[in-house]
């Protein structure tokens, strides 16, 4: 085959060329294995440990004996979301990852000591339902050897709260804190490895005793040394890591590469309660390095300069493992290694001579520094020479493919008796269960529950490459029986009018909104309800009321200003079900449901149906969507009428003449959508934008009145309604500020807090929707002529980018409405991909190619629905970038507001004062007012009491007194016998309230009742 | 061809535009434009624009696209050269020490301010050649980007108007333009290749090797003299080979007194190495000197000796009068010591030579706040509500200030 035959067969060239680039590229990684693996956390005595009333937090204590000095000790955490570790008092570390059984193994050799220890483990649950749990196995190693392990079981006590004695001085996790009143821990089984995340480096690198010995120059402290040792390995590990101490900075080089990096932190924990009981930057530590890419077989050289060894740490110490084949190699420092002497300028070569033992280990515990997980970096050369393998592995390999290709084309062309460039572009098609095998394992390497070198491993290239050879050998049996030819073409579109496939459609979308349906309402009122939500109710209680929505903040009567729309729908639903949670949160569950079939029909309106069909199936199962759908907010309904307002307008513009019916139509729904939420004012620009990707250099819709007509429709009710809003601020004066001072667009861009890649991170990029922009993104320059892609994709990106320059606050919220936008932005782009490439191979008359497409769309379509559903947990696609998981997964629990108040309903006294941070959410559940509310800094606004009856500023929500500093609480905490003090949001409590009044409440008051991100505290009694 | 004809202006305006914008931003010091960057650079942004605009107008195709090509090697040029070639990234890497400094001081000491910017990072190196690329790029400003975009727009319509025979001259500009650049980029990567190496030779003892490389690593890219870290490097080695009489060896120990908390000794060790140094170590030395000041200062203002803390960071000032982070500081402690003239003369000094917004804006608090003691209302009031005006976002001070609650 020339050049000129394969001209018309670039498409299918560039498809064989890229599936065999891709299969070089995972083989050279999967032979270099330069991904760092996890460990599976093995728990070999530890049982999950619970508090007895299975809360959501739990607060576990254990007191440890050492009988002497140990050489040793090592602990292995693991706790539902979160964790932090105590001993003594001190904070080791912490791990938190909403959604995710979070692990942690850390050294406490060089902190216990003789005598009794106290470990503490604080584990808090941030995702619903279920109780806090926390795992826990570890080990010391006595001076004379004996290993005396620990775990987590019965004799674990626990409880429920978080206590102090001793005036708030003596916390839980101190040694001298008596727990003889908590009771004993729940069991709750044996852990699970495979549903806890797993390690980044394997147990035995912490509890592996040393294999090496303190190694020096010489027997006198001297100025810096270099240490070299050639290790001679069998064969090439599997894996390896070694774990150096030396006063730093040193250079630790393996093979002539020069390892750098710093300490692990996969999670980026910022702060940390307490004192921590060593310091991030330790200048002594024992740094464990992975080095599994960097030994072979054969000779290695380990060579480390450490800077002069008489500081704090004495010469050198360093070991490591290596597993080959099952088989662990173990190495040290010891005599037999070399020490290069320090030499004058003038002479070149340097000398070198054995290392001098400084002495036998084990002689003490702080002989041997704390062990830390480094993140390796390694030089520029390095790097240099793994991507020119990755470049020439993947050479190779689609030159090997691409001549494989041209082979096998011509034996298919000489059965099939058709032309080389048909036969060509079938076996073309052949490779994309290749594509799609690696590119579902590379996803999955994503994935918190896989490791992230799953997609390279050699068993899955083999299996990419036993597909390929399938279906390659599939094809050429098929091209030499004519029985497996069929005659008839296949038609381009399935959505041609076959009344069996339309059932089909009509059924696989009623399964949709079915399962659709079921995971919108099922466990509906499970969680409390917001501040927001709540705050949404008293606006339809006002409606109920007086029949206008409104709420009193003290004497001020505040009617709704923003979504003006929302309460109406929960009204109806209150009025029809009654006012329970349930009832309240079911137009937004409502709204999510519907919006299954809207979107399957803009889809198919807008595509066809199998794009239709595609969105409902990523929108019925994105966590996001369902996330939403339980609550009572705007978001869902502003969501709904985005939509629609997209598709009318979409479909008032398609054609060359304008449609004045669907424009106005397409007004009257973004006035709806205006009215739901007015951040949604955005999508104006976005409709612009849409609509000059449509019309492109066609403008003569300028000059169409109705167009005008319906912007000048819009344009008098948005001016109304911001008009109304403006006018509704004045009568009172409010301190600080808050989103209710978001009402037009600013130059945002212009301002220092302002971010340019705050949607980015948040909507494009946010875990599950990676993937579809990926997909869009890619797809763009192949779909950018089709109409429909252009529109949605214009739409999508010019609003964010609106909405990143010209809106003051951003939150992940106000982007969601844009996510129908997106998923059919790229389920279209995902179909207009599949058409060009099922063009490629014009499959008209050999039934294993139609299997073969019907494989892979269908394969298509599962992966990119599996991908951005919530069965898949992608969290490393942005570098754990969500901890909370707030507002990004479905089971994320952010405030308990219920629970607390049922509590101090049950406990509640005629005459006991409540100071609250959410009064309405307390009324709202509990029945019971708010006497104060407390602010030390403006953080949240307050208003002036314009009836001059309380000297004090009001809180903006319902309009209790504000108490400004810990002097103000003293004085109105002595008017009463008790005082319940409501932290329900605990973290904004604590930022609302200030170090004062904490520290004020830890020493007089007593934390009587906890849940998620909630905290009771007593006064008095 | 009406769209294409939009488009292109679109990109001469957007290139002619861009030299206004600051196309670098540094932390403290504010944005500095295109016409600020050099001669070199200040009066060719410009030159692009007017002449890619002129061929806009005129409809030289040909010449449009040459614009766009140079434009696009310009900013390929101004981006390594900022990496590789311009000291200015060391006093940015500075200036962003410093201002981290300053946002820890304000976090730990004054009041709640919810001020720092979401894209500022503290975490900014130039150690490695891809360190200083991507640090390169983290101070880049809009100007860069504009002029950029500008640029690419104009190459991509030059081309669809053109085509590729039509603009062979522009092509030929682009292959010129981009492997010169190559060139510069080729002698950083050599340059840290050589560094690599001489890393290696280290750290197998052959001091001798590694100086060699050190050297060579030098000659290829004599602005990584400039790094502390390659300073601290060299001087181990060379203190390896006993030359302890180096400046730069000199230099490494001081810094190991340092590390070891023997401060004093350490900036004795570093006067004297100061003294003997020359041009960049000295300034390197300067820096690292004024920065334990203001360390030992810091220490002093934990342990609560607010008078010995103040006594270290006017020597600091003294010693480097960039050190804004000492300025900075002082302000703040003037004002807690009741020296409330002292605070505000050090707060317009701060002003005069920031224009940094959040910064600004708590100096301006701090400013009202020692007005306020000193009874000059208005001035307070002036001051509190300029910090407001530069930092609207969850200025929480200044809403107690202004608003009393």
């Amino acid at each position: 085959m020339t050049l000129r035959d394969i001209r018309p067969l670039r498409l299918s060239a560039a498809i064989v060329l890229v599936t065999g680039a891709v299969m070089g590229l995972f083989a050279s990684k999967a032979f270099v294995g330069d991904v760092p693996s996890r460990y599976p956390v093995a728990f070999n005595a530890a049982e999950w440990i619970t508090a007895t009333d299975e809360g959501p937090q739990a607060y576990f204590r254990k007191e440890l004996y050492v009988a002497g000095a140990i050489k040793q000790a090592w602990i292995v955490v693991a706790a539902t979301d979160s964790f932090i570790l105590y001993l003594n008092g001190k904070v080791v570390d912490a791990e938190a990852y909403g959604s995710l059984n979070v692990s942690g193994i850390y050294d406490l050799g060089p902190w216990l000591h003789t005598g009794k220890n106290v470990l503490g483990v604080v584990a808090r649950r941030s995702s619903y339902p279920g109780p806090a749990m926390a795992a826990v196995e570890g080990a010391y190693r006595d001076g004379a050897g004996i290993e005396h392990p620990f775990a987590s079981d019965l004799s674990w006590r626990v409880a429920s709260t978080e206590q102090r004695q001793g005036s708030g001085s003596i916390l839980w996790h101190a040694e001298s804190f008596d727990a003889g009143a908590w009771s004993s821990a729940k069991t709750a089984g044996p852990p699970d490895p495979a549903k806890i995340y797993s390690l980044p480096v394997p147990q035995t690198a912490f509890s592996m005793p040393p294999q090496g010995k303190w190694i020096r120059s010489s027997s006198i402290p001297s100025e810096r040394a270099a240490y070299s040792y050639d290790l001679i390995m069998p064969a090439r590990p599997d894996d390896a890591w070694i774990r150096v101490a030396a006063v730093k900075p040193y250079r630790l080089t393996i093979n002539g590469v020069t390892i750098d990096g710093g300490p692990f932190d996969e999670f980026q924990q910022r702060r940390l309660p307490g004192t921590r009981i060593k310091k991030r930057d330790e200048d002594m530590s024992t740094d464990l390095y992975w080095i599994g890419s960097l030994l072979r077989r054969g000779i290695n050289e380990i060579a480390v300069s450490s800077d002069r060894d008489d500081a704090v740490l004495a010469g050198l110490f360093l070991d490591g493992f290596a597993v080959s084949q099952g088989t662990v190699f173990t190495f040290g420092t010891d005599s037999t290694w070399a020490v290069a002497w320090p030499v004058d300028a003038e002479i070149s070569a340097d000398s070198t001579r054995p290392a001098v033992i400084l002495m036998s280990q084990g002689a003490s515990a702080e002989s041997v520094p704390a062990k830390r997980i480094m993140s390796p970096s390694f030089p520029l050369s390095y790097t240099a020479r793994l991507i020119g393998m990755l470049s020439l592995s993947s050479l190779v390999s689609a030159g090997i493919i691409f001549v494989l290709w041209l082979g096998t084309s011509k034996i298919i062309a000489a059965w099939a008796g058709v032309g080389r460039t048909e036969a060509g572009r079938w076996d073309a098609v052949m490779h994309l269960p290749v594509l799609l095998i690696l590119g579902g394992a590379f996803l999955l390497g994503f994935d918190v529950r896989f490791d992230p070198g799953f997609p390279f491993q050699w068993k899955v290239i083999m299996i990419a490459a036993a597909a390929l050879l399938v279906f390659k050998a599939g094809l050429i049996l098929a091209a030499r029986h004519p029985r497996a030819r069929g005659r008839e073409e296949l038609p381009r579109s399935p959505s041609g009018g076959n009344r069996s496939l339309d059932a089909a459609y009509v059924a696989a979308l009623l399964v949709l909104i079915a399962i659709g349906a079921t995971l919108r309402l099922w466990g509906l009122d499970r969680q409390s309800l917001y501040h927001d939500e709540v705050h949404m109710v008293n606006f339809v209680q006002g409606l109920f009321d007086k029949g206008y929505p409104y709420k009193m903040i003290g004497p001020i009567e505040r009617p709704l200003a923003t979504y003006e729309l929302v309460p109406y729908p929960i009204a109806l639903s209150a009025l029809l079900f009654g006012f329970n949670d349930f009832a309240l949160r079911l137009p937004s569950a409502l709204f999510g449901i519907m919006t299954i079939p809207l979107i399957y029909f803009v889809g198919w309106r807008i595509f066809d149906r199998r794009v239709g069909w595609l969105a409902a199936a990523v929108y019925t199962f994105c966590p996001q969507t369902i996330l939403w759908s339980k609550y009572l907010w705007h978001p869902q309904q502003t969501q709904f009428f985005a939509l629609l307002t997209s598709y009318l307008f979409y479909r008032a513009i398609r054609k060359d003449l304008l449609s004045p019916r669907y424009l106005y139509l397409s007004a009257l729904s973004f006035i709806v959508t205006y009215l739901s939420w007015e951040g949604a004012g955005f999508l104006l620009s976005g409709l612009l934008f849409g609509l000059l990707a449509v019309k492109r250099t066609d403008s003569s819709w300028i000059r169409e009145k109705h167009v005008w007509g319906a912007v000048g429709l819009v344009g008098v009710v948005v001016a109304a309604q911001l008009i109304r809003r403006l006018l509704q601020q004045v009568p009172y004066m409010v301190v600080g500020a808050g989103l209710s001072d978001v009402s037009l667009p600013t130059p945002f861009f212009l301002d220092p807090m302002y971010d340019p890649w705050v949607y980015l991170r948040n909507f494009l990029w946010l875990e599950n929707n990676a993937v579809l922009t990926v997909i869009l993104i890619c797809g763009l320059l192949l779909s950018v002529k089709e109409r429909g892609v252009a529109y949605l994709a214009t739409l999508l990106f010019s609003t964010l980018f609106m909405m990143t320059n010209f809106i003051p606050n951003s939150a992940v919220r106000y982007a969601y409405y844009l996510q129908t936008i997106l998923i059919l932005a790229s389920s279209g782009t995902v179909m207009l991909i599949m058409d060009r490439v099922a063009d490629v191979g014009r499959l008209i008359d050999i039934r294993w190619a139609r299997v073969t497409r019907a494989t892979i769309s269908s394969a298509t379509c599962v992966m990119v629905v599996l991908c951005s559903s919530l069965f898949l947990k992608v969290y490393r696609v942005n570098a754990f970038s969500n901890p909370s998981g707030m507002h990004t997964r479905s089971d994320a629990y952010y405030i308990d507001y219920r629970a607390p108040a049922r509590y101090l309903n049950s406990r509640y006294r005629e005459g006991d004062q409540i100071i609250s941070v959410v009064p309405n959410a307390l009324e709202y559940y509990a029945k019971i007012r708010t006497q104060y509310f407390v602010e030390h800094y403006t953080t949240r606004q307050v208003v002036y009491d314009p009836s001059e009856s309380s000297p004090r500023y009001l809180e903006r929500i319902v309009g209790v007194p504000v108490l400004r500093n810990a002097s103000d609480l003293q004085e109105v905490l002595a008017t009463r016998h008790r005082t319940w003090v409501l932290a329900v949001p605990y973290t904004l409590f604590t930022l609302l309230s200030g170090s004062e009044v904490i520290s004020y409440l830890e020493q007089q008051g007593k934390v009587v009742y906890e849940s998620y991100n909630a905290r009771i505290y007593l006064i008095g009694e | 061809m009406r769209m294409l004809r939009l488009a292109a202006a679109v990109a001469a305006l957007t290139i002619i535009g861009s030299p206004f914008l600051a196309w670098i931003a540094a932390p403290i010091q504010g944005g500095i434009s295109g016409a600020s960057l050099g001669a070199y650079l200040g009066w060719m942004i410009p030159m692009v624009g007017a002449i890619g605009g002129a061929a806009w107008w005129f409809r030289q195709d040909r010449v449009f696209t040459l614009c766009g090509v140079v434009g696009t090697g310009l900013c390929g040029f101004f981006l390594i050269h900022l990496a590789l070639g311009d000291p200015l990234l060391w006093s940015l890497i500075d200036e962003n020490v410093q201002y981290a400094g300053i946002m820890n001081f304000s976090r730990r000491y004054l009041p709640a301010n919810m001020g720092i910017e979401p894209t500022f990072r503290a975490d900014l190196a130039a150690d490695t050649l891809g360190d200083r690329l991507g640090t390169a790029v983290h101070f880049t400003a809009w100007g860069w980007w504009a002029f950029l975009s500008g640029s690419l727009l104009a190459v991509a319509c030059g081309l669809k108007a053109g085509g590729l025979n039509a603009n062979r001259w522009a092509i030929v500009a682009a292959v010129v333009l981009f492997v010169g650049e190559g060139f510069m980029l080729a002698r950083g990567v050599a340059a840290q290749y050589e560094w690599d190496a001489g890393d290696r030779h280290a750290a197998r003892g052959a001091h001798a090797q590694a100086m060699a490389k050190y050297e060579t690593a030098l000659r290829w890219d004599p602005r990584i003299a400039w790094n502390e870290r390659t300073q601290r490097e060299i001087g181990a080695v060379y203190a390896d080979l006993r030359m302890t009489t180096q400046p730069v060896a000199r230099f490494y120990l001081s810094d190991r007194y340092a590390r070891e908390g023997r401060l004093e000794a350490a900036v004795s060790e570093y006067l004297s190495a100061a003294g003997e140094a020359s041009s960049p170590l000295k300034e390197i030395i300067e820096r690292r000197v004024a920065r334990i000041y203001i360390d030992l200062g810091l220490a002093q203002h934990r342990k609560g000796n607010a008078g010995q803390a103040i006594d270290w960071w006017e020597r600091a000032l003294a010693y480097d009068s960039t050190q804004i982070h000492a300025a900075y500081v002082l302000t703040r402690v003037y004002f807690d010591q009741g020296r409330d003239e002292q605070s505000i003369a050090m707060g317009r000094l701060l002003l005069s030579r920031s224009r940094n917004r959040l910064l600004n804006a708590n100096v301006e608090a701090n400013l009202g706040d020692a007005y306020w003691r000193l009874h000059e209302f208005q001035s307070a009031r002036t001051a509190y509500e300029a910090s407001m005006e530069l930092d609207s976002y969850a200025n929480f001070r200044i809403f107690k200030s202004l608003g009393g609650t």
